[in-house]
């Protein structure tokens, strides 16, 4: 499968870029993407594309990072996504999210419920706890960072995933090598990752509680909360929090998987995923 | 050309294995290692050099803004001005600056600013950073993605408060107020100059250029590497059909003048390497949070100057390293002076900003390295511009600034007065 794109406008704010795919006559179900952003070929949007009518928007500012400047705060991230809805006829859909876009999909189903029909949440930001910080993203180095999002940094994924970043070291082997700031791909590489990264330090800097966990009690959708047993992002303890704050949720902590748990046990989550939301 | 003297502050009493056992000078930098009584004896040691510095004749006197900082021991650069409106006479206090949005509302610069105008008859050059992602995201928790808007609205509520007439509303996106009238006014009309110190952001060239802003590149690397943003300011000058006014650039230099080139090293590089290689021991994490460099700079390759702190000091430096280099400019007078010529030439700028006092050099030699430069290295630069009419300078600087009042003087005045 290959995932479509499409632009839909919207009244406020940028207009979304919306990736498709699916059989057209199955139930939606909406995916918010991590911060890593989405394509295309994104592997994990395309294995739930296999089993579901799947619709990924791109968070806003990923793609351009000036249209942040419409989008103000989390109460109008939320009214962007209550507005897209609206554009699609969506209303009690299913949605999943992961991490960031895990974020986004609990204040959806907090600050629109209405909206949200059922909820997947799977290693979400958006709470903060003083006993198991989140690790600070926004300061730790690119690489470390990669190896910190797999339960396995040693495995052939994760290997590979960090030898595509910008500023992972030579073929040679040689450490510490920066970016090489003469080369206009790499540069531009480096911009989109940017760009993802600042629109989500936006709704998470400094801390990336913004109330969330003042508002959960409004989420309506039955919910189910996934989590990686090895995360060491935001540690499997948020799966706890997460499960106290929203009523009649479940919980399922996955072994053998980190932060990355949609591309670690990739048919395991899908498999969830589909027996939660129904097809 | 005019010269001025600019401290930083540093703790000079860091430990020998502070880079070793230390991930950053900057942010989480261990309290334990601060020792007050010694930080009182080094704020009053520095505010001797600053008072030597005007009394020399330099034409400015400079300080600055660092957060949770063990080289920068001001985090309110306006506590020292005001110090120092008490007992220095002649040298403007340039203070590089506040950054305006770690100021809420931002309104409080405006009055702080306008007061130490006031206190200092005139001699206010105001400077307005961004401030380092250090001082501004993690220790003050700006958020990355809104810092420079929120800190270009503030900087304009502040250059529009200084000059209004009457109190007005303010509706900002940041900042909203629905009385605007701070008092007391700056002494310097319309306003004191504008400064802004920047560290290489291609926006910020045009925004200053449009706006009669100073620009001063304030590195830590020397106008050798200084030169390619230097060179991206003048030319987005000619792009905007403005005229390369040297008076419109200001450059940060280390220096430090000495009897020889091999004097220097005896004198210098202890402490040079103490800056170098512990103050600037900055953790890369905190050198470049996403949306704090802009897109068009990352387009235009320029790594920000403390994420090239963070990279390019990732090995013990020599003196060799930073002299070769330019990152101190280092040795006997005519050394000093061909350097600074080549740089003049080069980076065309008129306010030269000196780093005289650096890392844990001692008042004895940071007072010789003052002198010494004032009175065999400044003639020979002097005239260099002069055919340039600086605005960017305080001009209306009242003639006899009332220094602090003796205490002798107050008592026979009363006694004057009962008899």
């Amino acid at each position: 499968v290959t995932l479509t794109e499409r632009t839909v406008t919207l009244p406020f704010g940028p207009p979304a870029r919306l990736f498709e795919g699916g059989d057209p006559k199955a139930t939606p179900l909406v995916y918010l993407h991590p911060a890593g952003g989405i394509s295309a070929e994104d592997p994990f949007a395309n294995r739930l594309a296999a089993d579901h009518r799947l619709i990924a928007p791109l968070a806003p500012g990923f793609a351009d990072i000036a249209e942040l400047d419409d989008v103000r705060d989390i109460w109008e991230l939320g009214q962007w996504y209550d507005d897209l809805f609206e554009a699609l006829g969506l209303q009690g859909a299913a949605v999943i999210g992961h991490s960031f876009g895990g974020m986004v999909a609990a204040e959806l189903a907090a600050q629109h419920p209405a909206r949200v029909g059922k909820l997947v949440l799977v290693a979400p930001v958006g709470l903060w706890s003083d006993d198991h910080p989140v690790v600070d993203l926004f300061a730790t180095p690119a690489l470390e960072l990669m190896d910190l999002v797999w339960g396995d940094p040693t495995s052939e994924m994760a290997q590979a995933a960090k030898a595509s970043m910008p500023m992972a070291a030579p073929a040679d082997g040689s450490e510490g090598a920066a970016p090489d700031l003469d080369d206009k791909a790499v540069i531009e590489q480096l911009v989109a990752m940017t760009q993802g990264f600042t629109a989500v330090a936006k709704f998470m800097m400094p801390l990336p509680d913004k109330g969330l966990s003042r508002r959960l009690y409004r989420v309506k959708a039955p919910t189910l909360v996934l989590w990686g047993a090895k995360d060491r992002l935001t540690p499997p303890e948020y799966a706890d929090d997460f499960g106290r704050l929203i009523a009649g949720s479940r919980v399922e902590v996955l072994d053998d998987a980190g932060h990355m748990v949609t591309l670690e046990r990739s048919d395991d989550v899908v498999g969830l995923v589909g027996s939660f939301v129904g097809r | 050309m005019k010269f001025h003297w600019f401290h930083l502050m540093p703790y000079s009493d860091l430990p020998d294995d502070f880079r070793q056992k230390n991930r950053s000078v900057w942010v989480d930098v261990d309290p334990k290692l601060f020792d007050p009584a010694k930080g009182h004896r080094m704020y009053h040691d520095y505010l001797d050099e600053l008072e030597y510095a005007d009394q020399l004749g330099y034409d400015g006197i400079c300080c600055n803004e660092h957060h949770q900082n063990a080289y920068g021991l001001m985090p309110s650069p306006n506590l020292i001005a005001a110090t120092l409106t008490r007992r220095t006479q002649q040298a403007k206090l340039v203070v590089m600056g506040n950054s305006v949005a770690l100021y809420n509302p931002p309104i409080r610069v405006a009055e702080e600013f306008a007061m130490l105008d006031c206190m200092s008859g005139g001699r206010l050059v105001a400077g307005f950073p961004v401030g380092t992602p250090m001082d501004t995201v993690f220790c003050y928790g700006e958020n990355p993605a809104t810092l420079r808007e929120k800190y270009r609205e503030g900087v304009d509520l502040i250059v529009k408060a200084w000059q209004a007439p009457e109190p007005f509303v303010f509706n900002g996106k940041y900042t909203q107020l629905r009385y605007v009238n701070p008092w007391p006014r700056p002494l310097q009309k319309p306003h004191p100059p504008v400064w802004i110190p920047g560290g290489g952001s291609v926006e910020t060239w045009e925004w200053c250029l449009r706006n009669e802003f100073l620009y001063a590149y304030l590195s830590y690397f020397g106008y050798i590497r200084g030169r390619q943003v230097m060179d991206g300011y003048w030319e987005k000058a000619d792009e905007l059909g403005i005229d390369r006014n040297p008076y419109r650039a200001g450059f940060l230099q280390f220096v430090a003048v000495a009897d020889s080139d091999a004097q220097a090293e005896d004198l210098y590089s202890e402490a040079a390497l103490y800056f170098y290689n512990r103050c600037l021991n900055l953790y890369e994490g905190f050198s470049n949070p996403p949306g704090y460099t802009s897109v068009a700079t990352m387009r235009r390759g320029i790594a920000g100057q403390v994420q090239a702190a963070a990279q390019a000091l990732s090995d013990d430096l020599t003196w060799t390293d930073i002299v070769d280099r330019g990152y101190v400019v280092a040795g006997s007078p005519q050394t000093v002076i061909d350097h600074l010529k080549e740089m003049a030439d080069t980076m065309n700028v008129g306010h030269l900003m000196l780093l005289l006092q650096f890392g844990n050099l001692s008042k004895e030699t940071t007072m010789m390295n003052t002198e010494r430069f004032i009175s065999e290295v400044a003639p020979k630069l002097r005239d260099r511009f002069n055919e340039w009419d600086d605005k960017w300078w305080p001009t209306q600087s009242l003639e006899a600034a009332n220094p602090a009042a003796p205490v002798d003087d107050a008592k026979a005045s009363i006694s004057g007065a009962q008899s």
